[in-house]
């Protein structure tokens, strides 16, 4: 039982919201992955003639509605009393519109972060820089998008923190509700995939040609994907108040850098270490103590064997089962790790663990830790690691629970 | 829960001066962003800062002072220390830059590198050997307060033995004004009450970094916080913004009661 008075509060998922290019919806996701099926197939939003790849795993509706006004499907899944319209708005509004429409409402006092890479980077592109201020071009347009649509009290933020944003991001939304600062931190996480960003991956060498191929011996590179989560979180008074669905808890959770290099991971993996062991103390537990790890897994050399390395040695190799999702999805960026999160928590519902898309000859390192078929869960906790640019790695624990626990 | 610190450090990178209390630099602004140079802020050669964006050039320079401010610039070795930046900018002139590239047909890998508005964080991370963590948040009221509670927050529940917050906004004109605070400090006659008072968003551009430190017996300037919104000096003063912090904690740069 805890109260306003207590030292610390527990911190749970009760709610979660997700699009990706295998459909709407967790179950969508998690079936999706369950057939080994991919959302990845050729981008025809832009050129992709003189790029390394023309491969990106993007949601239909944002390709077929962009640029023409209309209601999306004729039905007006509404928030806040209007029609969900597209008319030309940037593609990360559509997605917003989309995600938050299968979220439902919150309450107003729950405090708002989100976490995106490059939100408003397609105004960059239309050349719409010289009123920057209303055009929503920077991040903090996107929070304040949200925050209207949601009816919040307060207008938001949003982490940048490279590929491990949302990752960031829901961490410290635990971390405002573990201080007693916050009630409930809706937790909202997105990118799209677009021509800026398909270029900066294509020209700094990491794309794969073809979908990506996490922890294969031929593995090439990553494949870029765009999708979004949302995840409410809620100190245990406000859980045993207003959740509907069993709540998983987030028990644990580390951030720490490499300050090796700007762009590739450190090769033994020292920050993601540190913070998974970071994650693990918080929860009172070993590494050893794991047995299931959604991996970063982006398919690039050096990211995977990264993760092999740690992998390998601070869990028990021959327990321990890891998964990647990007072979399938492809790398949302800011928004992955919300992305997992969510997967997680159905992963535990479930029981399963879901394979590794495009994994077809395992990197002779990775034995049988990672998985080409799905596996059943031993135990109902599962760790989620991310890393990105700058060195900086995160890693969450979701462990799932009974009514009487919360 | 609450949540304390002590101040230990403050740099800062503004249009016409940056530095440290007792060490002031002038500089020479071109375009939106001050122009700094590898030596303005590192006594030894260190190659990459030559590569960076003029976005990551000034956060990083404002974090080397504040570091230096609290003597904390010895080596590379690896320390537990934080970074956390509030932008509301973030590096939107090097995005810019970098899509100009792209419609010639020639995307810059060295230019994409620095469009996330992150980067400076990574770069100064490896630069000083800070192993903790390190993030920016966007906010559309980039006040600093969100960056100080969670610099609070995670130095007092987490491992980091000090941290790195602050804010850092590149110079983009918005409506014309780009008269900031930053423009003011080291400039005593430019900065005043009702300066103070403006909006968040006057403040561009420019880069002001605290180092904040577990209190000690002999520590001169304290902060207090439980939420994001409620952050105090040690006077118990509510703080609306972080340049409140650098008024109370440099009384040397003259900027005291002005």
């Amino acid at each position: 039982m805890e109260g306003r008075g207590a030292l610390t509060h527990s911190v749970y998922i009760t709610r979660t919201a997700v699009v990706t290019p295998l459909g709407e919806g967790s179950d969508a996701l998690f079936t999706g992955l369950m057939e080994k099926r991919s959302g990845i197939g050729v981008i025809s939003r832009f050129d992709t003639g003189k790029t390394a790849s023309s491969f990106a795993g993007t949601i239909p509706l944002l390709d077929t509605v962009h640029g023409s006004p209309r209601i999306l499907d004729g039905s007006p899944r509404i928030l806040d009393g209007s029609p969900r319209i597209l008319d030309g708005s940037p593609r990360i509004l559509g997605l917003t519109d989309i995600l938050l429409d299968q979220l439902g409402k919150v309450d107003q006092d729950t405090r708002l972060i989100v976490a995106s890479t490059k939100a408003g980077i397609e105004n960059v592109e239309r050349g719409e820089n010289q009123d920057a201020l209303s055009k929503g071009i920077f991040m903090s347009g996107l929070t304040d998008y949200i925050s209207r649509k949601l009816k919040l009290n307060n207008a938001g933020i949003n982490i940048n923190a490279a590929c491990a944003s949302s990752t960031i991001a829901i961490a410290k939304g635990a971390a405002l509700i573990r201080a007693g600062a916050a009630d409930a931190v809706l937790v909202c996480c997105m990118d799209v995939v677009s021509r800026f960003v398909f270029t900066g991956f294509s020209a700094l060498g990491a794309m794969s040609r073809e979908p990506a191929r996490p922890f294969d011996r031929h593995r090439n590179g990553l494949t870029l994907g765009e999708g979004a989560a949302a995840v409410l979180l809620m100190n245990s008074a406000r859980t045993k108040e207003s959740a509907i669905e069993l709540p998983v808890k987030i028990s644990g959770w580390g951030i720490a850098g490499d300050a090796v290099h700007l762009t590739a991971p450190a090769r033994n993996g020292m920050g993601l270490k540190r913070a998974v062991g970071a994650a693990c103390r918080m929860a009172g537990m070993d590494p050893v103590d794991i047995f299931a790890v959604n991996t970063h897994g982006t398919g690039t050399i050096y990211n995977d064997a990264m993760e092999l390395e740690v992998l390998k040695s601070i869990f028990d190799p021959d327990r321990v089962v890891a998964n990647s999702i990007k072979g399938a999805i492809g790398h949302t960026l800011g928004a992955a790790g919300g992305i997992e999160v969510v997967l997680c928590k159905k992963m535990i519902e479930k029981g399963i663990m879901v394979p590794t898309k495009g994994l077809e000859t395992p990197e002779k390192s990775a034995g049988k830790m990672i998985l080409m078929e799905p596996a059943i869960l031993t135990q109902n906790r599962i760790l989620t690691i991310n890393s990105g640019f700058g060195g900086i790695n995160a890693a969450l624990l979701i462990e799932g629970i009974s009514w009487n626990e919360i | 829960m609450k949540f304390n610190a002590a101040i230990t450090g403050l740099g800062w990178v503004g249009r016409r001066s940056m530095g440290r209390p007792g060490n002031i630099r002038e500089l020479e602004t071109v375009g939106g962003l001050p122009e700094i140079r590898r030596k303005d802020v590192l006594p030894r050669p260190y190659k990459p800062f030559g590569r960076m964006d003029r976005f990551s050039k000034m956060g990083f320079a404002a974090i080397a002072f504040a570091l230096e401010d609290a003597g904390m610039t010895g080596d590379s070795s690896p320390k537990d220390i934080g970074l956390v930046a509030s932008t509301w900018t973030g590096c939107m002139e090097t995005d810019i830059d970098y899509w100009r590239t792209v419609l010639q047909n020639a995307p810059s890998p060295a230019l994409f590198a620095y469009t996330l508005d992150s980067c400076f964080l990574g770069e100064a991370s490896i630069c000083f050997g800070l192993t903790g963590e390190h993030y920016v948040i966007n906010e559309q009221c980039c006040d600093g307060r969100s960056a100080l509670f969670f610099a609070l927050e995670s130095l007092c529940m987490g491992p980091s033995k000090a941290f790195v917050c602050g804010i850092c906004n590149s110079g983009i004109n918005f409506q014309g004004r780009t008269l900031s605070l930053f423009n003011a400090l080291g400039d005593r006659s430019l900065l005043t009450a009702e300066l103070i008072k403006k909006p968040c968003r006057e403040f561009l551009p420019g880069a002001l970094f605290f180092v904040l430190e577990p209190p000690g017996e002999d520590s001169l300037m304290m902060i207090s916080a439980d939420s994001p919104q409620s952050i105090y000096d040690s006077d118990n003063h509510e703080i609306d913004d972080i340049f409140d912090l650098v008024i109370k904690y440099s009384p040397d740069m003259g900027i005291l009661n002005q």
